[in-house]
Order: C-alpha cells, then sequence, then structure tokens
C-alpha cells in the first residue's frame, strides 16, 4: 500500500526534484568556483569536478585573499552593523504600530491604517533624493544612524501591515480579559502580545533582515562609495569595478556575502513559512 | 459584594439599537440570569456592566458607585468568557495568578488564593499544565478559577457552557450553582438556553430586541409570562398558540376556536377579560397542560377537545404527539406509555386552571 503511494508519487517527486536542481546549478557553480584556483578557472569550467574529477584541484586561497586582504571582513562586519540594528528598530516600532492599529480604540485608526497600507505602494525610489537633501542638512550622509532610519521608514509600512493582520486575528476575548485583570495596554503588549506573536515575528525578522542584508542601492546612496561604511553587497559591487576579470575573487565574495542570509532563513524557516500564512487562515 | 443596578441603560451602535432603555438590578449575592435569542443585547449588556463596551445613555452601578467612565479594571467584576480566554502561553497558575500579580498582590497570597481555588474546582493537578493540553470542562474551569482568586465584587458569565458538550454541560451547571451556594457573589449570567435560566436564576431576565420582556423568579415567568414571547420562549416543547375568539354563554367565558370550544374557570375571569368578549385573542396552553381522556381521572366540563395523531416522539420518560385540531397545530407532553399511533383520533383534555390568553395585537398576557 505505502509502496504503490510512493509510486503514484514519483513523477511529481521526479519534476520537483528537477526544478530545484536548475534553480540551484548557478549557486552549485557559484560555490565550486570559488574554491577553485585562479588558473584553472581561466581554463576550464566549475564542471570539471564532474567531468574529470581527477583534475579537480581545489583552494581556500581565493575566501583568504577576500576576507584579509580585499577587504570583505571589514563589509562583513558592516552588513552586520547596519542589519541588526535595522531589524531591531523596525520591528520595534512595527509592533508597537500594529498593536495600536489592531487594538486601541481611537479616530482615524482606520484611516491611518490606509495611510500605511498605501505606503506600502510607493517605489522607494522615489524619496531616494528627498531624504539625501534632508540628510545632508542634518549631516546624516554617510552614517550608520542615516541608513538604519533611512531602512526602518522603508520597512515598516510593509511590517506594520503584516504583523497588524496577525494581531488583529488574535481573539479578542484575550485582551479583554487581560484588561478585566487589571493590564493596562503596555501590558498586554508586552506580556501576552509578544509572546503569542512568535511565529510572526521571526518571519517578520526574517523578511526585514534578509531586505537589508541584501540591499546596494540604499547603502549606496546615504552611504556613498566609501570602503570604512560599505556593507557586502556595495562592496561587492566595488570589487566587480575593480576586479572585474579576477573570478576567482568575486565567487569567493560573493558567497561569503550569501552566508549569513543563508543560515538566517534555515534556521527561522520554519517560523517564516507559518508567517507568510499568517491570517491566510483561521485556527 | 455588591449589588448592581442599570437605569435607562441604552447602547447602539451607528443606528442599530442593541439594548433600549434598560432597567435592571441584581441585589446583593443574587444569581441573575440575561437570557434570549441571538441578537437580543444580553451580551452587550453584560459588556456594558463589564467596561468592555460604552453605554450610549442611561447609568450603570456597581456597589452603589456609579462606573460609567470607569475602566473594566477598577470596576473590581470578574469575566468568564464564552470561550475560555485563557492565556495560552501561560500554564494553569500563571493564568490565574496575572490578575493578582498585575494588582501586587504578595506572591504568598497568590500561592495561597490559587491553590485554594485549584482544590475548590478539581483542577489541584493540573497547575502545570497549559491550556491546550486540558478537556473543554477543564479549561472551562480555569476560566472560573481565574475569575474567583480576584475575589471580585461581582461574576459576569457570557454563555459559559456553550462550547461543552451537552453532558459535561449539565454537570458544570451544578458545579456553578454549588460554587455560588458558597460564594455568595453576585453574579449576572447571560444564556440562550432557558434550561440554564431556569436552574440557575434567582431572577431571570427576558430579553427580545434589547428590551427586557420579564424579569421576575424562573417559577413566575413559567407560570405567569407576561407576554407571548416570553411563553413560548420559556418551555420546551413551546406553548402552543391557537388563535380563538373569546364568547359568552349563559353568563359563562369560553374561547373558541376552530376545533374547540373550551369553558374558562371562573376565578380567571377578570374586568379585562371580560372586555374582550366577542374579539379575537390567542389561547395559550403549554404541551404538558394537555392530556389524553385515559389519563384524566374526573372529568371537567368544557376542556376536552379531538385532534388527529400526526407525530410521535417517544423520548422515555414523556411522549410527545403532534396532533391536528381541525388545522392548528397542537404539541402535547403525555405519558409514555400510552398506546398512541399516528393517524389515531385522540381526545386532548386541557388542564383549564393553567391556561394563557393573549392580545393578538400587543401580544401581552390577558391571563
Amino acid at each position: 500500500m505505502r509502496w504503490r503511494r510512493r509510486l503514484s508519487r514519483l513523477p511529481l517527486h521526479l519534476f520537483l526534484l528537477t526544478v530545484a536542481l536548475v534553480w540551484l546549478i548557478p549557486t552549485l557553480g557559484l560555490f565550486v568556483s570559488s574554491f577553485r584556483p585562479k588558473q584553472d578557472l581561466y581554463s576550464s569550467g566549475w564542471w570539471t569536478l564532474i567531468t574529470h574529477p581527477s583534475q579537480a584541484r581545489f583552494t581556500l586561497e581565493n575566501y583568504r585573499r577576500v576576507l584579509l586582504r580585499e577587504g570583505m571582513g571589514r563589509a562583513f562586519l558592516n552588513s552586520f552593523i547596519i542589519t541588526v540594528p535595522t531589524t531591531i528598530l523596525t520591528l520595534g516600532v512595527a509592533a508597537l504600530a500594529a498593536y495600536a492599529l489592531a487594538w486601541m480604540e481611537f479616530r482615524g485608526r482606520q484611516l491611518l491604517l490606509v495611510l500605511v497600507v498605501g505606503l506600502i505602494v510607493v517605489p522607494l525610489q522615489l524619496s531616494l533624493i528627498p531624504i539625501l537633501r534632508i540628510y545632508q542638512t542634518l549631516g546624516l550622509n554617510g552614517t550608520f544612524l542615516g541608513v538604519w532610519l533611512a531602512h526602518t521608514g522603508f520597512g515598516l509600512p510593509f511590517m506594520i501591515y503584516l504583523l497588524r493582520n496577525f494581531f488583529a486575528a488574535l481573539p479578542s476575548e484575550l485582551f479583554e480579559s487581560a484588561f478585566i485583570d487589571g493590564a493596562s495596554h503596555f501590558t498586554a503588549f508586552t506580556r501576552l502580545l509578544l509572546p503569542l506573536s512568535v511565529p510572526v515575528l521571526a518571519s517578520a525578522a526574517v523578511f526585514q533582515f534578509l531586505w537589508v542584508w541584501n540591499d546596494l542601492l540604499v547603502a549606496l546612496v546615504f552611504l556613498g562609495g566609501y570602503e570604512q561604511v560599505a556593507p557586502l553587497p556595495l562592496k561587492l559591487a566595488l570589487l566587480v569595478g575593480s576586479r572585474g576579470q579576477d573570478w576567482h575573487l568575486l565567487t569567493a565574495a560573493a558567497f561569503v556575502s550569501m552566508i549569513v542570509p543563508m543560515g538566517v532563513f534555515l534556521s527561522l524557516q520554519r517560523y517564516f513559512v507559518r508567517g507568510i500564512l499568517a491570517g491566510a487562515l483561521k485556527g | 459584594m455588591a449589588e448592581v443596578k442599570l437605569k435607562e441603560v441604552t447602547k447602539k451602535f451607528g443606528d442599530f439599537t442593541a439594548v433600549n432603555r434598560m432597567n435592571l438590578e441584581a441585589r446583593d449575592g443574587e444569581f441573575v440570569v440575561l437570557v434570549g435569542p441571538s441578537g437580543c443585547g444580553k451580551t452587550t449588556t453584560l459588556r456594558m456592566i463589564a467596561g468592555l463596551e460604552e453605554v450610549t445613555e442611561g447609568e450603570i452601578y456597581i456597589g452603589g458607585r456609579l462606573v460609567n467612565d470607569v475602566p473594566p479594571k477598577d470596576r473590581d467584576i470578574a469575566m468568564v468568557f464564552q470561550n475560555y480566554a485563557l492565556y495560552p502561553h501561560m500554564d494553569v497558575y500563571n493564568n490565574m495568578a496575572f490578575g493578582l500579580k498585575l494588582r501586587k498582590v504578595p506572591k504568598k497570597e497568590i500561592d495561597r488564593r490559587v491553590r485554594e481555588a485549584a482544590e475548590l474546582l478539581g483542577i489541584a493537578d493540573k497547575l502545570k499544565a497549559k491550556p491546550r493540553e486540558l478537556s473543554g470542562g477543564q479549561r472551562q474551569r480555569v476560566a472560573v478559577g481565574r475569575a474567583i482568586v480576584r475575589n471580585p465584587k461581582v461574576f459576569l458569565f457570557d454563555e459559559p457552557l456553550s462550547n461543552l458538550d451537552a453532558k459535561l454541560r449539565v454537570r458544570m451547571r451544578a458545579e456553578l450553582a454549588e460554587l455560588h451556594q458558597r460564594l455568595k457573589t453576585t453574579s449576572i449570567y447571560v444564556t440562550h438556553d432557558q434550561v440554564e435560566a431556569m436552574t440557575l436564576g434567582y431572577r431571570v431576565a427576558v430579553m427580545k430586541d434589547g428590551v427586557v420582556q420579564q424579569y421576575e423568579a424562573p417559577q413566575t415567568i413559567y407560570d405567569h409570562p407576561a407576554n407571548m414571547f416570553v411563553a413560548g420562549f420559556i418551555g420546551s416543547p413551546p406553548m402552543n398558540f391557537l388563535q380563538a375568539r373569546l364568547v359568552e354563554e349563559d353568563g359563562k367565558l369560553h374561547v373558541q376556536g376552530k376545533g374547540f370550544k373550551l369553558l374558562i374557570p371562573e376565578d380567571k375571569v377578570t374586568d379585562e377579560v371580560r372586555s374582550y368578549v366577542g374579539r379575537e385573542v390567542v389561547f395559550g396552553i403549554r404541551p404538558e397542560d394537555l392530556r389524553t381522556l385515559e389519563t384524566v381521572t374526573e372529568e371537567q366540563e368544557g376542556a376536552s377537545f379531538p385532534g388527529k395523531v400526526r407525530v410521535r416522539e417517544p423520548l422515555g420518560d414523556e411522549l410527545i404527539v403532534y396532533a391536528d385540531c381541525a388545522g392548528d397545530e397542537v404539541i402535547a407532553k403525555l405519558d409514555p406509555h400510552l398506546h398512541i399511533d399516528p393517524g389515531q383520533e385522540i381526545t386532548l383534555v386541557a388542564a383549564m386552571e393553567r391556561m394563557h390568553l393573549f392580545d393578538p395585537e400587543t401580544e401581552q398576557a390577558i391571563i
């Protein structure tokens, strides 16, 4: 019985496997290439590993060079300095705002919500120049604080929307019960809402983390092209400019920039899937 | 402990009036039940007393204090919700202790009260369990426990038993009654279940369309319903309502319908009743106030009428018979050991001393 069921699912599994392979091949190629010596990279493709396994040679030299001599290590650190505070700031503000929009009674609440949702469709490119000019007056250009604020601002509309939908779907009796028990809004937020919202907060964190980590545009605009403050994508772009021919370095650098997002995603993916579905189904 | 008083309380949602000029008083230690069909405003009333809804007009007093503008947490009330509303991430102990912790009650005192309540409710061995590990009945006990540890002035219950299965509901109903006997805390209980209303309430307020139809002791409501709505709502199967006319013959009043002409007992006849002579009325008789000829020991004059059995429903302890009486459907609750078959002609005898008459226009009771 079990065998028959597996057999009937075989075509589906084969199909999914093929799709997954097609998606993975470029990354796999990148991965293999990043470990190959410079000469090999120019003389043969990464598939040599499969076609002529005996001729394949591997080295860690590319990574050593990228991290220590080309400044990828510094960029790695910069990426963290930009991404972690931004994620915390965005989530903190969005959670408070979403709570207010979901559970506090005040005049104009619906209008405010519509406004926030409306902001999602505004392309961030539109606001780059105006913000840049404001930053110039405030002296925030080229500072981490400036990038934190910019990223937070761009991330908030969607985050508020995502969190509000989840919060609003929680049963109202829980909050009413807490209010009768003597809870203030702040207590209800910290002792009731936050513990119940771990899945959606984790998925929101993944979203925001990945966006900011992979962002090139905002960093380029507000930090300028300075090496000391450049995060990974910016550094990578700079490398393409200065080392456009040095594939062995670029492949390694690209992989360095991918490691953290993959780690974050894999460790939080069970929340991620649940969070995306947040509000879609009841129960 | 405290009494609760509603004075001309009105609640409007936009143009819709959920509760209309309601007056209600629950005495200190009394168990009051609000009952009515869904949408009758009973839950809204309870939520206004709790402070979860604002009052549009009127005044609410708890323990003599006007609480219209007092937030829920300062009203000294506790509420038990239909879906329990337990905090899913806290264990049973913390669910019960939460309110006390927020009120900065000393730890020792919290511990004592929680354990005492858990003991009382038979959930002492579940204190470390999370709500999802509990059965429906246990969850409901935790919800009740959370209310009693606070030792509030008033308990508010919002259909607390309607999520339980029938058997458990009966048991929890008895437990709630017993609990109230012990604690003697003023309680206001909302339900759509008339059995809960009758068994639990010292007094019952029957509501419809945001208006209290009658507010009295359960037996009074059953014996002397104020109008057709109350008469039809309380009692199962519901009271039979038959179109009729009041006629006078030889100085005696009769109620005459399509298939019956029944004598109204002398002691029921008042001047008001007399004023209906010659007019349309609605004759009301409860199924349990109908008998068959075989089970009546002494035949009363002008109390019987014929019918043809359409359906019989034997329930073991009683037999429900749907009979056709000259086009009117009459339901009778009869002795289950009677041999009655569909299609059979029977003679029904009404206990006329327990009859009701209503005005067909206003639907108010005349008798």
